[in-house]
């Protein structure tokens, strides 16, 4: 229950969000350096501003709220949904001063899609940017894939018993070591072991296609950054249909399907427990749902002759499927080939691959194959129970790290945070209907942006109404966060609204 | 074992787990390769 805010809990909430934005503004001093190493002069003056602005009011917050007690659970979720939306337009900064944004309001949106690894984008003439903007926005959905929390539990606040409020706030409750603070140092392991191979990797690879080094360099760890934490942004406006590279899709495919699996998952298998890959249930069923969906989508597509041959299908329907089922959101096709080539059929297997999502305690979003595991095992369960006698009791066990038992309360827990998903992408698609949009085109482009996923049918673009703007906003971000930290933020202002 | 020998053992293990992973990635996109093969054959 959420009791009337205290003082101390205004001061808790604005110290840990100040840490959380001094975060922020320390993250822009890569892209500075890319902007003074490239002399992008104007740029560079960008990001000086975005970090001084950052760091005043990250470092004045801290010292107007110093704190006198620690973290309790309330705070937590509160400060973890709080500090993305003042993280969304401190970080906006750079973006709308760059002169690449009609409004502060779209820059605001592109840098919520960043954080939330969705990649749905407003951005004007994205292939003139300068390598700082691209390197600001690659980074933003690179960390924001990892959360802002985790940057800010890794590096800059230590030892706080409560820290793990904030790590459960922000969508990720598996702890992979006995202490949150370790435990988010061991996701940066992962992740950045992997930048180092996918980064050079990419690099030969757009090499080995007769590109400059410079750029070579630069988009390789661009495209792995947008890859592995299925965010989906790329440098250029045709994304990965760019490059019209084999292996950069099968490189970026192969990054992003190991993007979207669970920290703990990854933990486990790199201290020795590779058996984990087979038996655990979040893989099972985001392989049996990904076969499904390509396989739908595959044959509707056959079925109007979309694509000709094995491999345009093969790069098209399950490069495109794969990536909705990550969350992910890069694509080899033209923006509006999907409304135009796909028909309703195929387009409604990509919507039910995003909705599904990858795995939980990852980078993607949507339901989750946790979830969709936990809800089928009791379905099933359900239907045997009714060939059992009556007085049978019947205990249903799955797999994650280890054998754990179901109970109701996780049954209930799945189920509910799958109806607001579905509850949330449904909305998109009436408001989409409002505005005039074709209903599967808003159904695609709400579950796009609700699962975090990117993949756009042509809704998204600087002209859409500012409604529906603001609607994908508040679903990029209540869908990132899954839910309960946005509801105990709503039920704070609720609280402070009504004085009691 | 010693605290050399001990970091040799972790990094070992991680590039053991990097090559089990990217090996079930690539058996998705060959699993994903069969399907669209198979369907291809039923479509025909």
């Amino acid at each position: 229950m959420i009791t009337r805010p205290k003082l101390s809990d205004w001061q808790i909430i604005g110290f840990y969000t100040g840490k959380i934005i001094v975060g922020v503004g320390l993250m822009m001093l890569l892209p500075l350096v890319i902007g003074i190493v490239f002399r992008e002069w104007s740029a560079a003056v960008d990001f000086i501003i975005g970090i001084s602005i950052a760091l005043t009011i990250g470092h004045g917050l801290q010292v107007i709220c110093r704190k006198r007690r620690e973290m309790t659970w309330m705070p937590g979720l509160v400060t973890a949904a709080f500090s993305w939306l003042v993280a969304m337009v401190v970080g906006a900064v750079p973006h709308y001063l760059s002169g690449h944004f009609g409004s502060f309001f779209d820059a605001s949106f592109d840098l919520m899609s960043g954080i939330t690894t969705t990649g749905l984008y407003l951005l004007q003439d994205l292939d003139h940017i300068s390598y700082s903007l691209n390197m600001w926005r690659h980074l933003l959905t690179y960390v924001g894939g990892q959360g802002i929390v985790v940057v800010a539990l890794t590096f800059l606040i230590r030892g706080s018993a409560g820290a793990f409020m904030m790590y459960v706030g922000e969508g990720k409750d598996e702890k992979l070591l006995p202490n949150v603070i370790q435990t988010a140092r061991a996701l940066w392991i992962v992740s950045l072991t992997y930048m180092v191979v996918g980064g050079v990797l990419l690099t030969a690879a757009n090499l080995y296609d007769g590109m400059a080094f410079t750029r070579a360099f630069l988009q390789g760890w661009w495209i792995f950054m947008g890859s592995w934490s299925t965010g989906g942004f790329a440098p250029q406006s045709f994304n990965i249909l760019y490059y019209h590279s084999l292996l950069i899709e099968l490189l970026t495919m192969t990054l992003f399907i190991i993007g979207s699996f669970n920290f703990a998952l990854h933990w486990a298998v790199w201290t020795g427990n590779r058996r984990e890959v087979y038996r655990n249930i979040e893989i099972v069923s985001f392989i049996t749902t990904l076969f499904i969906t390509v396989t739908l989508g595959s044959y509707a597509l056959l079925r109007i002759d979309a694509f000709r041959g094995t491999a345009a299908l093969f790069r098209k329907s399950f490069y495109q499927i794969v990536s909705a089922h990550t969350g992910t959101g890069l694509t080899n096709m033209y923006p509006r080939q999907f409304s135009d080539e796909w028909g309703g059929a195929a387009m409604l297997a990509v919507i039910i691959a995003m909705a599904l999502g990858g795995s939980a305690a990852s980078t993607s979003g949507g339901f989750k194959a946790m979830r969709v595991g936990i809800i089928t095992r009791s379905f099933m369960a359900e239907i045997r129970s009714l060939t059992l006698p009556e007085s049978a009791v019947l205990v249903e066990k799955i797999h994650h790290i280890k054998d754990r038992y179901l109970n109701d309360k996780q049954i209930q827990s799945s189920m509910m945070i799958v109806l607001a998903f579905i509850f949330i992408y449904l909305g998109g698609g009436v408001i989409g209907s409002l505005y005039g949009y074709p209903f599967i085109d808003a159904l695609f482009e709400s579950g796009s942006a609700g699962a975090t996923v990117g993949l756009s049918s042509g809704v998204t673009s600087p002209d859409m109404p500012t409604g529906l703007k603001a609607y994908f906003m508040f679903v990029m971000w209540i869908g990132r966060l899954e839910f309960i930290a946005v509801f105990a933020l709503i039920g704070f202002i609720v609280r402070v609204g009504r004085g009691k | 074992m010693s605290r050399k020998a001990s970091k040799f053992q972790d990094y070992k293990e991680h590039a053991a787990g990097i090559a089990t992973e990217v090996a079930l990635a690539v058996a998705i996109f060959g699993g994903g390769l069969l399907v669209i093969i198979v369907l291809e054959f039923l479509v025909d």
